[in-house]
């Protein structure tokens, strides 16, 4: 009797024991998510088909988007996200577009209207500028996304490749 | 009168090697005549310069041709007057002023500057043993202890003992105003027990601290000669001016005092040096001049391998795109010979007693190929000095400290990369709350005004 009541006793306790550890260590957010949103690219630029990086992150965590279907990312990203998400990397998939060399967005100014649909279109804040008056992009924070070429009225926005950093050792 | 202290332990680690000083040592500093041409680099490894001059201009001597807006980098000067020919890219992607020099018997420009860190800023002074690195910016920072490196420790070298011989009196002066400029209380200057001549000089003076280290190599590489100065051991990756110390190379010092007295940097002592070399000598060479000017000026051989530094951490040049800079202090020009074939490493584990660093060279060269970064992380990569004592004792001739370059670079982009990436994607949730939050605020407005509306018309 008195070990029937003990195995009870103990297992109840128990039980509200891990009932409450699942709250006092509750993580906000899903890790996972967290995890694949930080090896992405950050460039925000919408070819996997989800408005940024997180949403794609997020997309990934559901099993809902495949771990190929980001371009700027490349070959090192996807055996990235293959690691995160433990299953074998694939080639990229062409429908989302090709890997290309880092690349960041000019604004040929003598051209340029000030109509502030590049600015409305820059998913990082990267474009400085006012109505009617001369818009420029800010180069350390491009990230060469594309977004500003469709919306420009006057196509003078153009990719230019990322300036070569200086080489400390010949090559 | 100073006092000579010697030292009697040496670093942990590197390597007795043959100095080969004595053949460049025999004559004094030699000049140089005055060349045609200098091409003055608008790039270096601490920033990108922005010329001042446009083509056609006629430059005097002394003229600050080229500025850099980066805190690292440093400005350029005219070593003579003359024109600018072109501002150029060589075909290693080098942006250059090419100027053609013209005798003017007009006086060199002086700076005009009122406190001395500005004129050590408008002289263009950098790091001269190696780094670059702007002195007034390392000067900036108030620190306890002022060291100056004579502890010229490389094969090969001699440029600093010369200018020690020669001109202890102004190196003197120039660490006294670097060290008023720092605010430290102790000024030590650490050489090696065999410049024997250049003591002497030194104890002519006083003022300071003289301390002789053991000429062991890298017994002149800035964390080793604090930690046998002082004792004090910096942990990777940490600062001298984190333990209140600064550390400058005697052309620095030379050349404060060169700034103090208006004079912007334009010329160095250079070791010319090496096999190739009928007469080995230090010579005063005008920055900018092109090693191609040298080889033909001393009648060597086109084919003459050429490094600019010394034996052990001197990079292989090509003489035809090098140019003289602010950090050369060296050109080991030698005859070619066969290199012994690189082999697979065999895990013999001599170059791990020789690292100074206390690193494991083998390991890290694994981690190498192919890169391994968090391997390569484990080891401190990043702490690794690239002396190349690991590359001087391996049996099969691997060039590790270049492999140790290569990758320290590599690292060094992935991380930059990793840095703007997380700068992208605060800006963009940066966004994201910001657009959230103008279209609440609309909302609200247009709500406030339809209930003022229906307000007035109730009434």
């Amino acid at each position: 009797m008195i070990a029937i009541l003990f195995a009870l006793v103990l297992g109840l306790g128990l039980t509200w024991l891990l009932n409450q550890a699942t709250r006092w260590f509750a993580v906000d957010g899903d890790p996972i998510v967290e995890q694949l949103d930080a090896v992405l690219p950050q460039t925000q630029c919408g070819q996997c088909n989800y408005p940024g990086c997180r949403p794609y992150a997020e997309a990934i965590a559901k099993g809902e988007a495949g771990i190929n279907q980001c371009p700027p990312g490349g070959e090192a990203g996807i055996q990235a996200l293959a690691d995160i998400m433990g299953v074998e990397p694939e080639p990229l998939n062409p429908e989302n577009g090709t890997e290309t060399p880092a690349v960041v967005a000019l604004i040929i100014e003598e051209d340029c209207i000030g109509c502030t649909k590049c600015i409305q279109a820059c998913p990082v804040d990267a474009i400085m500028g006012a109505a009617k008056h001369m818009h420029t992009v800010i180069e350390p924070a491009c990230t060469g996304c594309e977004l500003c070429i469709a919306p420009c009225p006057v196509d003078c926005i153009e990719l230019i490749p990322v300036s070569k950093r200086v080489a400390l050792w010949p090559s | 009168m100073a006092v000579l202290k010697t030292l009697d332990h040496s670093l942990n680690g590197g390597l007795w090697l043959d100095g080969h000083k004595a053949i460049s040592l025999i004559q004094g500093i030699q000049n140089w005549p005055t060349p045609s041409q200098v091409m003055l680099p608008l790039l270096d490894k601490n920033g990108a310069r922005r010329a001042l001059v446009s083509v056609g201009e006629r430059v005097k001597a002394g003229q600050c041709v080229a500025i850099c807006d980066g805190i690292a980098g440093s400005a350029l000067h005219a070593p003579y007057a003359g024109t600018v020919r072109q501002i150029t890219t060589l075909p290693n992607a080098q942006m250059v002023i090419d100027m053609h020099l013209s005798p003017s018997s007009e006086p060199c420009t002086l700076l005009e500057a009122s406190t001395l860190l500005q004129r050590i800023d408008a002289a263009g002074i950098v790091g001269m043993g190696g780094a670059g690195f702007a002195t007034a910016r390392k000067l900036g920072q108030p620190v306890e202890t002022l060291i100056i490196n004579a502890a010229e420790c490389e094969p090969y070298i001699t440029c600093d003992e010369a200018l020690l011989r020669e001109y202890a009196a102004e190196v003197v002066e120039g660490a006294k105003l670097a060290q008023t400029a720092v605010g430290a209380k102790r000024l030590i200057i650490g050489i090696e027990n065999n410049k024997t001549e250049a003591i002497e000089a030194l104890k002519q003076h006083d003022g300071f601290e003289l301390i002789a280290v053991p000429p062991k190599y890298p017994s002149g590489g800035e964390r080793q000669l604090i930690e046998l100065l002082l004792g004090v051991r910096l942990s990777p990756g940490q600062r001298p001016v984190e333990q209140g110390l600064a550390v400058i190379n005697v052309h620095t010092a030379y050349a404060i005092n060169n700034a103090n007295d208006g004079r912007p940097l334009t010329q160095r002592v250079v070791t010319i040096t090496g096999s190739a070399v009928a007469t080995p000598a230090n010579y005063w060479l005008p920055i900018g001049l092109p090693v191609k000017v040298v080889l033909n000026t001393l009648g060597i051989a086109a084919n003459a391998r050429v490094r600019l530094g010394g034996a052990m951490m001197g990079r292989p040049t090509d003489p035809n795109l090098a140019v003289i800079g602010k950090t050369s202090n060296c050109l080991l020009i030698e005859t070619p010979v066969d290199s012994t074939p690189v082999s697979p490493c065999i895990r013999c584990g001599v170059c791990e007693p020789v690292c100074p660093e206390g690193l494991l060279p083998a390991q890290m060269h694994f981690a190498t190929q192919p890169f391994a970064r968090d391997m390569l992380e484990r080891y401190h990569l990043s702490a690794c000095i690239e002396c190349a004592c690991c590359d001087h004792v391996c049996p099969s001739a691997i060039p590790l400290a270049m492999q140790f370059g290569l990758a320290k670079q590599q690292l060094n982009t992935l991380k930059q990369a990793e840095r703007s990436a997380q700068r992208a994607g605060e800006r963009h949730s940066a966004r994201e709350a910001r657009l959230e939050r103008l279209a609440a605020e609309k909302k609200a407005r247009m709500e406030a005004k339809k209930a003022a509306l229906k307000k007035r018309t109730a009434k």
